[in-house]
């Protein structure tokens, strides 16, 4: 019953996001900020990723409700928060890292999973903003942006987050 | 500067300066103190040691983000279906219970166009006055029972509804063009009925303290009830809306409980988000969209899904064929036994599974009701 039509920009009589951005293109401008997004709020970086997909696929299939486009990366976040709930609720507490990934002991994955745990230990106002602002490149302005909040209060959040991620590290090693 | 208090102050500086979103006229000044400061010197050492680290790793994730993003974008220019479900497994019994959740539900739709009567505002006291002169009314739409956490839907059918005073309301859902699921609700005989064709089995029972009282919630008359809240502040106009050709303007309530009064372990449900989109010309609903989260309990079997329903197609004061509401239970049917359902202890407890009496019922329907097939009321 539900399709997911990837194709081309639609013109029609109703004004929605179709006439104004295409699937391709909401994916390409936005899949830095959604991984972000549930990076922050996940326990390991495979969930993350496969919410990523699934905020997608939400998304486009919707895409038609959207009726203002400047709304579109707030409309996005918002998906992705609700799936990223959505998650928590499906799934009973994690299991430490270690028992639950099987993954071979890769370096970088380690790194990763190291990483995303000490994340998912900081307070909830501070993992979004931490997230977002090292997958956009250090851009306090794109962070802003997507968390509809200030630049400085980006900042401050950020250097809060920072050094809190900083105690979760050194207690790790 | 020196001293450990106006290091503890430094430390934000630091991670600021570490992170490059220090005020430049402070990053001079910040320099020359972790210069002269051991303790400074070694956090910031150790945060800049770890910055490295860390925006290496962000650069993998990120990598590996793009990968994604590549092969979404890839599955669209090709027009592939973008998925990443495994294979649907629909479990029958989930279907069983979810039925019978999604009944209880529509309970609800039988009073949802009365909702909107007590709305205060001036286009809802128009749309009010369109109402109460509706005699009957027949509807298409469809229904979704999604699990959390997965995509695809484990329940999908498309209904048909059927609404007249004197009979109340009758939903026939189809999946894939099969009769999947029959829900009459009689509040004359304050008695409800499920009837499962392609497993020939049924479900009846009476509607007991609990759910009339779900039904009076859902009054319009029931100043305590539902209504409060669509002539209250929640009530939002979601603006114009081009339905099928048509004008139409929306409005919508957000988390309404309207079943908190069902013990939570037999159905768990949060607040469900109602939109109507009402047509501008003659004032009349002509789409009705849906959608809660049904959690954990054993009517939901134990799973934590999404409820989304919409009504469109909505026809008003139609004549409606009586023989729609004689439902003729064939012999072969057999009445859903509680003993086959988790906790029919639980179940008999609560008295929404009156087993002597819906024993009694299914005697009596036997009774009234010989020979003819339900297929002929299809």
């Amino acid at each position: 019953m539900k399709k997911i039509e990837p194709g081309n920009k639609r013109k029609g009589k109703g004004a929605n996001a179709l006439n104004d951005i295409t699937p391709q293109e909401l994916v390409r401008k936005y899949a830095s900020a959604v991984l972000g997004l549930c990076i922050a709020h996940t326990k390991n970086f495979h969930d993350s990723e496969d919410i990523m997909q699934e905020v997608f696929i939400k998304a486009i299939s919707k895409l038609d409700t959207l009726r203002d486009t400047s709304r579109t990366r707030a409309w996005l976040m918002q998906i992705a928060r609700r799936k990223c709930i959505d998650y928590h609720r499906s799934r009973p507490e994690t299991l430490p890292i270690s028992e639950e990934i099987e993954a071979p002991a890769i370096e970088k994955e380690n790194q990763i999973n190291r990483l995303h745990d000490a994340i998912s230990k900081l307070p909830d106002e501070y993992r979004e903003p931490i997230t977002l602002y090292y997958l956009s490149r250090q851009n306090c302005h794109s962070v802003a942006k997507t968390l509809g909040i200030s630049e400085d209060a980006v900042r401050s959040r950020l250097v809060r987050a920072r050094l809190k991620l900083h105690e979760i590290l050194s207690e790790d090693i | 500067m020196n001293n450990q208090d106006n290091c503890t102050k430094n430390r934000e500086a630091i991670a600021a300066l570490v992170l490059g979103v220090l005020d430049t006229k402070d990053v001079d000044e910040l320099q020359k103190h972790i210069d002269s400061c051991q303790i400074c010197r070694k956090l910031y050492q150790d945060i800049l040691d770890e910055e490295k680290s860390i925006r290496s790793t962000f650069k993998e994730i990120a990598q590996k983000g793009e990968v994604i993003q590549s092969s979404l974008i890839e599955k669209l220019d090709k027009n592939e279906p973008v998925t990443i479900s495994s294979p649907k497994i629909i479990r029958r019994p989930l279907i069983k219970f979810a039925a019978v959740a999604a009944f209880i539900l529509v309970l609800i739709c039988l009073h949802q166009f009365n909702i909107l009567i007590k709305g205060t505002s001036i286009a809802w006291a128009d749309v009010a006055e369109r109402l109460k002169n509706v005699s009957s009314y027949k509807s298409q739409g469809w229904r979704l029972l999604t699990e959390i956490g997965q995509e695809e839907p484990f329940f999908q059918c498309e209904i048909l509804r059927y609404f007249s005073p004197e009979h109340g309301s009758i939903e026939k859902s189809y999946e894939n063009g099969e009769l999947v699921m029959l829900a009459y609700c009689s509040l004359s005989e304050k008695s409800a009925l499920i009837v499962l064709p392609k497993d020939k089995l049924y479900f009846h029972f009476e509607l007991n303290k609990e759910l009339l009282s779900l039904v009076e919630y859902t009054n319009p008359a029931n100043t305590d009830g539902i209504t409060k809240l669509f002539g209250s502040e929640r009530c939002i106009k979601l603006g114009g809306r081009e339905i099928d050709g048509i004008r139409t303007e929306g409005f919508e309530v957000k988390d309404v409980k309207v079943l908190s009064q069902v013990p939570q372990f037999l159905l768990n449900t949060k607040g469900f988000d109602i939109r109507m989109w009402v047509n501008e010309e003659t004032l009349l609903p002509i789409r009705i969209e849906g959608e809660g989260l049904v959690n954990k309990s054993l009517m939901s079997g134990l799973k934590d899904f999404k409820y989304e329903e919409v009504m469109s197609n909505i026809e008003y004061d139609v004549e409606i064929d009586e023989s729609i509401f004689e439902l003729n239970i064939p012999d072969d049917y057999t009445l859903i036994d509680p003993a086959n359902l988790s906790g029919k202890a639980e179940l008999s407890m609560l008295g929404i599974v009156p087993c002597g009496a819906a024993i009694i019922i299914y005697k009596n329907i036997k009774k009234r009701h010989n020979g003819k097939n339900i297929a002929d009321n299809i």
